[in-house]
C-alpha cells in the first residue's frame, strides 16, 4: 500500500519486496494491536463486522446494476483491485506453509521420533530442490546449473508423480474385477453402462462395431456413439442433480461463513 | 476350490501382471484401430478455427507428471493447431511440472513449424493455484497490471505479440487443460462475468481434462459455456487425426484399447464364477 507511494517504478526488486513484507507487518501490526487493546467481548463482534462488510462488498457489487455506457458500477474498481490484494495475501501462506513444514519435520528430526529418517529426507529434498532452483534461476547460462535442475525436477519429482499416479490403475483393475458383479437388477444395469463406456471410450469399441452402418439409425448402436450418448445424456443429467445438491450446500455453508453463523471448534473459541 | 471359485477370486498379481502386458504390448507392437472423431472434439478444432487472428489462445496448464500421459497430447495438440494455422498463444501454468512439459512441448513445436517466442507463443509465467480466484478476479481486465512480466522476467510490453492484449478481450479461446476440476471457477470468475466498456464478452472456452473428470464436463458442454472438449488420451487421438498428425496419443490408444479389454474380461470372468456358484448353491 505505502510501498507504491514511497518506492519509485524501476527500484530493485529486494526493496520492493522488502516494501511488501514492511507494508504486511505494519498493517497486521497495527490489527493484531488494536485486537488485543480492546476488550475481549468486542473482538467477536468486531470480526463478525468487518467479515461482513468484506463479503458485502462482493454482493452489492454483483447486484449492483452496471452504468450502461462502462458496464461497470461504484464498486467493481474495488472489487478489481481487492482482487489483486488478495493474490499477496495469498502469497503469504506459502511462507506460512514452508515454516509449518519445518516446525513439524524439524522437532521430529530433533527428538529423533520414530520415522525421523523421512524428516531428515524432507530437509535434504527441500534443500537440495531450492538450492539447485536459486543456482539455475540466477545462472541461466550454466549447463551444470540446467542439468542438476532436469535431474531432481523431470529425473525426480516428475518420475515420482507419473509412478505415484500411475499406480492407481493397478488398483482400479483389481477394485473393478472384485466390485461389478450382477448381484441385483440396479447392479446389472451399471455394469452394462459400464462396459459401454469402458469399450466406446477407446477405438476398440469402435474396431468391435465397425459392422454396423455409420449413418441412419442404426449407427446409434455403434459403441462409441452408444457411449456418448450415455456421457452426453443421462451421465450429464445425473451430474447436474449432484451439481445442484453440491452448489445448494455451497450457497448454504457461504452464508453461513459470511454471517458468521458457523459453528465449530475453531469458530467457537474465545478470543 | 472348483474353477467357479477360482475365478471369483483371481489373484491380484496374475491382473497386475496381465495388465503390465496388456499396456506394453501395444506400444512395443503397434496396433492400427479406427479412431472416430465425437462432436466435442470437432468442438475443440471448430472453436480454435474461427478464432480472430488478430487475438490470441490462453492455455491453461494445470496438470503435472502424473497425468502428462494424457493431458501432454492434448496440450500439444492444441498448441499445434495454433501453430499450423499462424495463431498465437500464451500458456498459463498453474503446475511447476506442467509449466515445464508444456514449455517443452511448446519449444519443440515452435522449432518444427518456425515459430518464435515472443512473437508466436509467449509463457506468462507459474501461478501457484492458491492464487486462482484472485487471479482470475483481477486478470481479465488488466492482463499487464496482473502478470508484469513473462516467465524469464520480460516486461509485457516489451513482448512484440504481448503489445495489443491488455483484456479478455483480446483472447480468442481459453483452453482449460486440467487433472483438477477447476473449470467451473473459470466460467464462474472469467466467462460469465466479464464486462468493459465495450459490454460483456463471453470468451469462448475448450476443456482438456483427464478422462476420470471428463464426465462432469458434459454439463458446460450441453449448456454452450465451453465450445468442445477433448476426453483424456481418446480424444486428444481424435484431435490428433483430426490434425492428421499422429503422435503420443494415437499410438498410446491401442494400449488404452487393451487395458480396457482387460477389465472387461475379468469382469466377465468374475461374473461367470459368481453366476454359475449361485446356480450350484455355493454363493
Amino acid at each position: 500500500m505505502f510501498t507504491r507511494y514511497l518506492i519509485k517504478p524501476g527500484a530493485p526488486q529486494w526493496l520492493w519486496v522488502l516494501g511488501v513484507i514492511g507494508d504486511f507487518l505494519l498493517f497486521g501490526g497495527i490489527l493484531f494491536a488494536f485486537l488485543q487493546a480492546i476488550p475481549a467481548r468486542f473482538r467477536r463482534p468486531f470480526i463478525v463486522t468487518l467479515t461482513f462488510l468484506a463479503g458485502l462488498i462482493y454482493s452489492v457489487e454483483f447486484f449492483w446494476p452496471a452504468d450502461p455506457k462502462t458496464q461497470m458500477n461504484f464498486l467493481t474498481p474495488l472489487r478489481l483491485k481487492l482482487g489483486e490484494a488478495t493474490k499477496v495475501v495469498y502469497a503469504f501462506a506459502l511462507g506460512l506453509g514452508t515454516y509449518n513444514l519445518i516446525r513439524f519435520h524439524g522437532s521430529n528430526l530433533i527428538r529423533k521420533r520414530p520415522g525421523w529418517h523421512n524428516n531428515l529426507a524432507f530437509f535434504i529434498s527441500f534443500a537440495a530442490m531450492m538450492g539447485v532452483g536459486f543456482w539455475a534461476y540466477y545462472a541461466p547460462s550454466s549447463k551444470a546449473a540446467a542439468n542438476a535442475y532436469n535431474m531432481l525436477f523431470e529425473g525426480i519429482v516428475g518420475a515420482l508423480g507419473a509412478t505415484m499416479f500411475s499406480t492407481i490403475g493397478f488398483y482400479i483393475v483389481s477394485a473393478a474385477y472384485r466390485a461389478f458383479r450382477i448381484r441385483s437388477g440396479e447392479a446389472t444395469l451399471m455394469l452394462l453402462a459400464a462396459f459401454i463406456v469402458m469399450l466406446g471410450q477407446v477405438p476398440v469399441g469402435a474396431y468391435l462395431t465397425s459392422g454396423i452402418p455409420s449413418g441412419g439409425v442404426l449407427r446409434n448402436l455403434r459403441l462409441e456413439n452408444l457411449s456418448y450418448w450415455i456421457l452426453s445424456q443421462p451421465n450429464m443429467a445425473a451430474q447436474r442433480g449432484i451439481w445442484f445438491g453440491i452448489e445448494i450446500g455451497a450457497l448454504a455453508m457461504a452464508l453461513r461463513q459470511w454471517l458468521s453463523l458457523e459453528r465449530g471448534s475453531f469458530f467457537e473459541r474465545e478470543l | 476350490m472348483n474353477i467357479f471359485e477360482r475365478l471369483q477370486h483371481i489373484d491380484r498379481r496374475i491382473m497386475y501382471a496381465l495388465l503390465v502386458v496388456a499396456i506394453a504390448a501395444p506400444l512395443i507392437w503397434r496396433i492400427n484401430l479406427p479412431v472416430v472423431v465425437t462432436p466435442a472434439v470437432r468442438g475443440v478444432y471448430d472453436t480454435f478455427d474461427k478464432m480472430p487472428a488478430d487475438k490470441i489462445a490462453l492455455i491453461v496448464v494445470y496438470w503435472g507428471a502424473g497425468t502428462v500421459a494424457e493431458t501432454g497430447p492434448e496440450t500439444a495438440a492444441m498448441m499445434r493447431q495454433l501453430f499450423m494455422q499462424n495463431k498465437k498463444f500464451a500458456l498459463l501454468p498453474f503446475d511447476p511440472q506442467g509449466s515445464k512439459f508444456a514449455t517443452d512441448s511448446a519449444k519443440a513445436l515452435a522449432k518444427e513449424y518456425g515459430k518464435k517466442y515472443g512473437i508466436d507463443w509467449v509463457h506468462w509465467g507459474y501461478q501457484p493455484i492458491s492464487n486462482l480466484v484472485p487471479l482470475l478476479q483481477s486478470f481479465p481486465g488488466n492482463i499487464k497490471g496482473t502478470f508484469r512480466t513473462d516467465a524469464y522476467g520480460t516486461p509485457m510490453d516489451k513482448i512484440p505479440m504481448m503489445r495489443n492484449v491488455n483484456t479478455l478481450r483480446d483472447i480468442g479461446v481459453v483452453a482449460d487443460i486440467t487433472s483438477s476440476g477447476e473449470l467451473d471457477t473459470w466460467i464462474a470468475y472469467v466467462q460469465a462475468t466479464y464486462r468493459d466498456a465495450k459490454g460483456r464478452y463471453r470468451v469462448p472456452m475448450v476443456y482438456g481434462p483427464t478422462a476420470i473428470i471428463a464426465p462432469e464436463g458434459f454439463n458446460a458442454l450441453d449448456a454452450g459455456q465451453i465450445q468442445g472438449m477433448l476426453m483424456g488420451m481418446k480424444g486428444a487421438a481424435e484431435y490428433e487425426k483430426l490434425l492428421s498428425a499422429e503422435g503420443f496419443a494415437t499410438r498410446a490408444a491401442g494400449a488404452l484399447s487393451t487395458s480396457h479389454l482387460l477389465i472387461v474380461v475379468l469382469i466377465i470372468l468374475g461374473n461367470i464364477g459368481y453366476v454359475m456358484s449361485r446356480r450350484r448353491g455355493e454363493g
